[in-house]
């Protein structure tokens, strides 16, 4: 039990502190490159600037809805099967990839609701059109994860970064990063992290005015983005393996630093993507072919090797 | 796809480069070169008076009629009595120093102009004549 709570500790305090950092970087980075300087009026490099912009958010006074909470509660739920590190999930399972998928998609759907919700009414046609179309976003993503269970054939995280020892996956699957990585970046675009692009459907664009739901929506946003990266280096960047001489978490931090600022400015280097319809044909003209071509190629390799070592 | 890739460069090189915008009242910069700011009375330099002689042509010549210039007649020559100019109402168009024959006028480099008085913007002679330090283009950095 002890132990127990002590993970769940550990687990908020690494959430909290790279909260903090990644909002800090994320102004900071999306200030720079468009050589603004960011932070007017804050002192001390502006450090002080994501508790303020949090309160900015709570001193409005704003209805919420149970989608708000829910959008809230369930990143911190999902970090209960994703393991930030060796040994620091909760829930040890055999499909802990599977359990962390199936979340992911139900939080995007709160996220959909969340946004559909307003004051008056609830647009039901609107709704389920923006599910479809986020939904649609994952199926590349889902392909190329369906590539990797192949290939490490397990569904635990342990087991594939165990399997990394030696090689990285990324090796093994060049194609399949690639799609894994433009398919997280288009959905890193619906979150509107950077906000740019007013027009796409996971920001609350809907609601009147900004308050605590638009707390609750960046929050989850960035527990998203965290989920998202965090994914990537577990499937294809060996997770927590040593690197030579330096040890699996400080590993971590940095790949995990690394594909934030680089998916920063792959996202403000797609600003001209600026429409769902183009979002959706880069889907299903590029990554869809991409990665089925993909999985077909894994399964391929898969038979040939099993039937190898069968003869 | 090679307009992303160029992007992407473009927005990593911008990491590195030194930002356009500034802290206003801790930092300025340097205004461009033929900037139009307040305009200012020239003196001649041997006699130590302002050059213009109050003819009024660029009385005429502004769009915005604030320039009001009185000469008076001394010693059987014109010279000048009173020149008045509204900052409030001057739009810095540079009509006057193009209509000025004896280039008794030009525009200095002076852009902080606020004032919590209107009366404060109302220029005479003597106040234009002082402006001389403004027109040197880095005045700030002293």
């Amino acid at each position: 039990m002890l132990i127990l709570l002590k993970k769940i500790a550990y687990i908020i305090l690494i959430l909290g502190i790279n909260l903090f950092i990644v909002s800090f970087l994320n102004n900071k980075i999306v200030s720079r490159i468009e050589l603004r300087r960011g932070y007017k009026g804050y002192k001390k490099g502006g450090l002080g600037f994501p508790f303020s912009n949090s309160l900015k958010y709570l001193a409005k006074e704003f209805p919420f809805s149970i989608w708000d909470i829910l959008i809230f509660v369930f990143p911190i739920v999902l970090w209960s099967v994703v393991p930030i590190t060796l040994n620091l999930s909760i829930i040890d399972s055999d499909i802990n990839l599977f359990i962390a998928l199936v979340l992911y998609i139900m939080l995007l759907i709160f996220r959909v609701f969340s946004v559909s919700y307003t004051k008056y009414n609830f647009v039901l046609s609107d709704f389920l059109r923006r599910i479809m179309h986020m939904l649609s976003l994952m199926i590349p993503l889902l392909f190329s994860v369906l590539s990797i269970i192949i290939l490490n054939k397990s569904l635990d995280f342990n087991v594939i970064v165990n399997s990394q020892y030696q090689y990285w996956n990324i090796i093994y699957q060049p194609v399949g990063f690639v799609v894994f990585f433009i398919s997280i970046l288009l959905q890193i675009k619906l979150l509107n992290l950077s906000e740019h692009n007013q027009f796409l459907y996971l920001d609350n664009i809907n609601k009147e005015g900004e308050g605590i739901s638009k707390l609750a929506a960046r929050f989850s946003s960035y527990l998203i983005i965290f989920f998202l990266i965090t994914l990537t280096n577990i499937l294809y960047l060996g997770g927590w393996q040593k690197f030579y001489m330096i040890s699996g978490d400080i590993m971590v931090a940095v790949k995990f630093y690394l594909i934030f600022v680089l998916l920063i400015l792959f996202e403000r280097a797609i600003s001209n993507i600026s429409s769902m319809n183009k979002l959706l044909n880069l889907n299903y003209k590029l990554l869809l072919p991409l990665s089925i071509v993909n999985l077909v190629i894994t399964v391929v390799f898969f038979i040939l090797r099993n039937v190898y070592f069968i003869i | 796809m090679l307009r992303i890739i160029k992007n992407f460069f473009i927005n990593f090189g911008n990491l590195f480069r030194k930002p356009r915008t500034v802290l206003y009242p801790r930092e300025k910069i340097i205004v461009n070169e033929g900037s139009r700011g307040q305009p200012r009375l020239k003196l001649n330099f041997d006699t130590l008076e302002v050059i213009c002689n109050g003819c009024g042509d660029c009385e005429k010549a502004c769009p915005q009629n604030c320039i009001n210039v009185r000469r008076e007649y001394k010693e059987g020559d014109y010279s000048l009595e009173e020149f008045c100019l509204n900052l409030g109402l001057c739009s810095f168009c540079g009509n006057c120093v193009e209509a000025c024959k004896n280039n008794a006028i030009e525009l200095s480099y002076r852009y902080q102009m606020s004032e919590y008085d209107l009366e404060n913007l109302k220029m005479e002679k003597l106040d234009l004549v002082k402006q001389a330090e403004y027109a040197i283009r880095d005045f700030w950095i002293k």
